[in-house]
């Protein structure tokens, strides 16, 4: 297949595809959580089911205006059109149209849509929400993007294709293993899952910022939150552990890594309990100090 | 060694306007024209109703030609006359609203800053006239490269002083300390010019005399001279983008802002200088990315001024507490405001993404530490541009109960707004165009040598080291919410409108009151006063931190008092007594013919 049909196929079919598996990654979630605490645990497709029982709920609105009506459809379409730049089973079809930071801050558009919408009205739960929301990106986002960026200086650029071949070329290297290690627990917080449900909890009396929304417009800011699980954990397996497959078995083994990734992540969730606020700044600074000494590895070229 | 001065008729030959003059130029002229358009009713307002337009309109006439001026002058001598009118046209705009002592105030804080400033462009081009002989831009890289070899230390001492010229006029910290003074007193449509491309010229000046003239005659100093800018750059990003956060006042906000933008570019411009001699391409990315945000913020903060400016119009208030629910009643503004809020905030596929993400390949990629370090904080930086822009955007328009009527601007502000904002979207869906225009600006065999990187299409920016084509990700994004709409059915029938949720209370809004300065309220417990004053307590900084960045305490302060002690000493000499001045004369008399005597000794 030549480059520009591929780039048109996997733009046709990528964001299916990134649509229909993000509800997945939340039942199987769920699922994880429920053994652990010695439940059944809902079906694998709860995920699903959700989002169809939300879409078909009346829509009660207490804000009115365009930009947030918008919110959910642009938190949605940022997070899979991130999702379609991710290389899958060594092949990044639409590699040309946004590297490693475009992925990065297409995640961040997601977050502000969600934070955006939290803040339109007048609800003053929503708008703490939102707040909190902001603070956790001021907090993560330096140490999510920075850890990619060790691995980028590393590689010369920020392509996601050229640093997966030079990660399989070069194996991991000190400032890699150190930087992963540092995504991977900043993941945690970067997808807003307990013990970093600072601006959601469950155990919180409110719905954090999406307190006004209900119906459609929930289900679409909650499928956008389940994409963003997916394409956070899928870049973060694309970079820091790329599989030396290609074509479906590569893919199917970016699946694999995906999914054990992800559950990995739900057992620390179980495990751990929600964390302050104050408590989530202090352990994201420490992660951002072991970020740095990523950093200074790299430049020393280790 | 010095030379006479050229004749009038060669002195008007001496004008030539070249890619990168261009490159300042054209923003100038367009900003001028729309903020004309957008002056006349804003001036009708009752406050200004005192003031005499025919004052402002020959001065913002001034303004204008002086800014062109100074990027069209090819002579050293023409460049500072022309940066000296714009420079006191500005300061008449400044204090335009003469029955306001603040701006009054604030107009003279700019004067003596500037003139400051100005003192010492004009000692630098009097050194290099005395040194080279020539005041053409053509022999200037003649000159320092001159320089550089016979005489180092005064090389230096030119660059310094161009150093703290251009700095200030850029509103670089500590130097761009009037800034967030001036743009909050000057009329909106000044501001949006001041911030917009006033404030560029500074960089220009940057870029003309380091990148075009040092860095291809002396590139070992220009490199060393890169580091100054970029930690000044990279200082004021940082620490202008927690100011912006704190703000509570549009116009300070975005004051702030332009600091913080501005030091953006001022670090592309020194990580370009420092790059030059070992990776001349990652240079020219650095260098192609702080020329594109130059021209990207000239439309995105002219616009964001001139949104204030409406807001300020219709509620006549610049507090952002004081407004919100605005979107149904200035429609045209919400969405102009939408469209330069996220483009500031630096959101793919609007415009300061594609400037930010070039600096950010220059910096990073080089793989030098002090680089790096920088690139990180650019990171830092541009995290707090999203949060100031979305408090900006939520607390003016969104937030807070929905404000009933129709409080749209009159046309031709709404029409200067949305041209601005048409400008933003073409710049931000053909990055690749603009850049390789912007890439003929830079100067010859250092940064040219590079060439364009291949893949630089109209609508698509692919350096090796990046990818980015924004029209793609609208395709894509746009088909999404096509695929996820029919997944998700059609809606059955419309929302039903409900009253905000209260914690199940029938109390009103007016109880849980939500206003912009709530929206930091957790980020100002959590992030200690960081911004707040710079008070550093609770991210436990050593205690001299705080006065250590106070610029009042250890620049201006002592100037001042060094300043009116030296008047105080001369009021004392002035008796006005006679004889006392004749002994006065007398003794300077002696010590001048002493002086002959050594000299001549």
């Amino acid at each position: 297949m030549s480059p520009a049909l591929g780039a048109v196929v996997w733009l046709l079919l990528g964001p299916a595809l990134v649509l229909a598996a993000g509800p997945w990654l939340d039942g199987f979630g769920r699922r994880v959580r429920a053994r652990l605490e010695s439940r059944r645990g809902p079906p694998m497709v709860q995920g699903y089911l959700d989002l169809a029982k939300l879409a078909t709920k009346e829509g009660l609105v207490a804000v009115t205006n365009p930009v947030t009506a918008a919110a959910p459809w642009v938190a949605l379409a940022a997070a899979v059109t991130a999702g379609v730049l991710v290389p899958l089973g060594g092949a990044t079809p639409l590699g040309f149209a946004g590297d490693m930071v475009v992925v990065l801050y297409l995640l961040g558009v997601s977050a502000a849509a969600v934070a955006l919408g939290g803040a339109s009205g007048a609800s003053a739960y929503g708008f703490l929400g939102a707040s909190r929301e902001l603070l956790l990106l001021l907090l993560v986002e330096p140490v999510v993007a920075g850890a990619f960026l060790v691995v980028g200086l590393q590689a010369g650029t920020f392509r996601l294709g050229g640093m997966a071949a030079w990660e399989l070329a070069h194996g991991p290297t000190v400032a890699s293993v150190l930087a992963g290690v540092a995504a991977g627990v900043a993941l945690l917080a970067y997808l807003g899952r307990v013990p970093f449900d600072l601006s959601e909890a469950e155990q919180e009396l409110t719905g954090g910022a999406l307190v006004e929304f209900g119906g459609r417009p929930l289900a679409l800011f909650r499928w956008a939150l389940f994409t963003r699980w997916l394409v956070a954990a899928w870049v973060v397996v694309e970079v820091f552990v790329p599989t030396p497959l290609r074509g479906p078995a590569g893919a199917a083994a970016s699946a694999g890594l995906v999914v054990v990734l992800f559950g990995v992540l739900s057992v620390l969730s179980t495990l751990i309990a929600r964390l302050r606020i104050d408590q989530a700044r202090v352990f994201l600074v420490q992660i951002g100090l072991l970020m740095l000494f990523a950093f200074t590895f790299a430049v020393m070229g280790a | 060694m010095v030379t006479a001065l050229p004749p009038l008729a060669q002195l008007l030959a001496q004008w030539r306007l070249d890619a990168l003059g261009a490159a300042f130029a054209i923003p100038t002229v367009v900003l001028v024209v729309v903020a004309a358009v957008y002056a006349p009713p804003y001036l009708a307002q009752e406050r200004y109703r005192s003031e005499s337009p025919r004052r402002f309109w020959l001065a913002y006439a001034l303004f204008a030609a002086g800014m062109l001026a100074a990027v069209a002058a090819w002579d050293l001598l023409l460049f500072v006359a022309s940066w000296e009118v714009m420079t006191l046209a500005s300061y008449v705009l400044v204090a335009h609203e003469t029955s306001e002592a603040g701006a009054t105030r604030a107009a003279f804080k700019y004067f003596v800053m500037t003139h400051a400033a100005s003192a010492c462009l004009l000692l630098a081009v009097m050194l290099l006239w005395a040194e080279g002989g020539a005041l053409g831009f053509d022999g200037l890289r003649t000159t320092l490269a001159a320089l550089a070899a016979d005489r180092p230390l005064l090389l230096h001492v030119v660059l310094g002083l161009l150093f703290i010229a251009f700095a200030t006029k850029a509103g670089l910290y500590p130097l761009g300390d009037w800034l967030p003074d001036a743009h909050p007193a000057a009329p909106a449509p000044v501001s949006a010019v001041l911030s917009g491309i006033m404030v560029k010229i500074g960089l220009y000046g940057f870029v003309r005399f380091f990148v075009w003239g040092l860095a291809a005659a002396a590139p070992a100093v220009a490199a060393a001279w890169g580091y100054p800018l970029a930690a000044a750059g990279i200082v004021s990003a940082v620490l202008g983008g927690f100011a912006a956060c704190a703000a509570g006042d549009t116009k300070v906000l975005l004051a702030y802002s332009s600091i913080a933008q501005s030091g953006l570019i001022a670090l592309g411009i020194g990580a370009g200088l420092v790059l030059a001699p070992q990776h001349p391409a990652l240079a020219q990315l650095a260098l192609l990315g702080a020329l594109f945000h130059t021209v990207s913020d000239a439309a995105v903060k002219a616009l964001l001024f001139l949104v204030a400016g409406s807001l300020q119009y219709r509620t006549g208030s610049r507090r952002l507490d004081a407004m919100g629910g605005l979107f149904h009643a200035m429609p045209v503004t919400a969405w102009t405001a939408l469209a330069a809020c996220l483009a500031i905030a630096g959101f793919p596929p609007l415009t300061a993404f594609t400037g930010k993400w070039l600096m950010l390949q220059g910096t990073v990629l080089s793989g030098s530490a002090l680089l790096v370090g920088a690139g990180i904080a650019l990171l830092v930086a541009s995290v707090l541009s999203i949060l100031y822009a979305l408090k900006f955007f939520s607390g003016a328009f969104l937030a807070g109960p929905v404000r009933a009527g129709a409080l749209e601007v009159p046309a031709a502000m709404a029409g200067a707004q949305v041209a601005l904002a048409v400008i933003i979207l073409a710049l931000s869906v053909t990055p690749g165009l603009w850049l390789g225009l912007l890439s003929g600006a830079l100067p010859g065999p250092t940064f040219g040598a590079a060439a364009v990187p291949s893949g630089w299409g109209v609508f698509a920016v692919g350096p090796v080291t990046g990818s980015y084509a924004p029209l793609l990700l609208v395709v894509a994004g746009a088909w999404t919410c096509g695929l996820a709409m029919v997944a998700i059915g059609r809606r059955r029938k419309a929302p039903r409108a409900v009253r905000t949720w209260m914690g199940g209370s029938a109390l009103g809004a007016s109880l849980a009151p939500v206003s912009a300065s709530g929206f930091f309220v957790p980020m100002r417990e959590q992030m200690g006063g960081a911004y707040a004053g710079l008070r550093f307590h609770a991210v436990r900084m050593p205690a001299w931190v705080v006065p250590s960045v106070n610029v009042d305490r250890w620049v201006f302060g002592p100037a001042v008092r060094a300043g009116l002690g030296v008047g105080a000493a001369l009021q004392r000499m002035h008796t006005g007594t006679a004889h006392r001045y004749i002994i006065w004369q007398l003794l300077g008399a002696a010590a001048l013919i002493t002086l002959l005597f050594v000299v001549r000794a």
